[in-house]
């Protein structure tokens, strides 16, 4: 019976997990498409409208705008997370129309491997590190 | 295990778990062995409440998911401004239960 549960709840947090990406995506190149208009521009970034410091995200989408501009030096000077963000709304749209197609759950696999590993100590630190510095570098910039 | 024993872990821990679980986690508690108590004792347990202040303070940092355990939630939150900052809002709403659900999880490692 414990093991049906755990099988039960295993399925759903896959299914949720899709379509909570799903969701992401579509998010994602809407909210660049949107700001591709030179007249739109929002802040919804919570920390920076309360305290007005910028996040460790902030400036992802000047970035990816740069990136779509050709100017992929700019967009690494704006923030670094730019590429990774652009890589993910590249991919991640084409991987999930993959496990679509094949009925596989290929993502959700190397998800949750991922998220094993870079829950230890010697992934975990360094990937923070990397995050403060940069968090202190948009802080610098006065993004 | 003794009843006077389960009791006052319900008592005392009620807090940290879904009402509608209670009954089932006392059921299966008398069923325990004595020897496991100590086990039961010195569980850590996140406090609802706690992270619903995290939440408000650093919930746009994906701070709260990471200290409930779901470190892939709290990267997508962390990388997002917070989710396009209003994954942050609904998640005022949503991170009590969480946090009870990753209670229940961290218990059921115990409890069979």
């Amino acid at each position: 019976m414990y093991a049906l549960l755990q099988s039960v709840w295993r399925s759903q947090k896959s299914a949720l997990f899709y379509w909570g990406l799903i969701l992401f995506v579509l998010v994602g190149w809407g909210w660049l498409y949107w700001n591709l208009d030179p007249h739109h521009s929002l802040n919804i970034c919570v920390l920076k409208n309360t305290t007005g410091l910028p996040c460790p995200a902030c400036g992802t989408t000047r970035s990816l705008e740069a990136l779509l501009h050709g100017e992929w030096l700019t967009a690494l000077a704006i923030n670094p997370l730019g590429w990774w963000a652009a890589l993910g709304l590249v991919v991640l749209p084409l991987w999930l129309m993959v496990d679509g197609l094949t009925r596989q759950q290929s993502l959700y696999e190397w998800y949750v491997q991922v998220l094993q590993h870079i829950q230890k100590p010697k992934w975990a630190i360094p990937l923070a590190l990397l995050m403060g510095l940069n968090w202190i570098w948009n802080i610098w910039k006065g993004l | 295990m003794d009843p006077q024993k389960v009791d006052m872990f319900i008592m005392t821990n009620a807090k940290y778990f879904h009402s509608f679980h209670i009954a089932q986690i006392r059921e299966r508690l008398l069923e325990i062995d004595d020897s496991k108590w100590v086990l039961f004792q010195t569980l850590q347990l996140k406090d609802p409440t706690t992270i619903l202040i995290v939440s408000l303070l650093g919930g746009a940092l994906g701070i709260d998911r990471f200290i409930i355990g779901d470190t892939g939630l709290g990267i997508g939150k962390l990388l997002t401004c917070g989710g396009f900052g209003i994954w942050a809002i609904i998640d005022l709403f949503l991170i009590m239960d969480a946090t009870r659900d990753s209670n229940i999880v961290k218990l059921q490692q115990l409890l069979y």
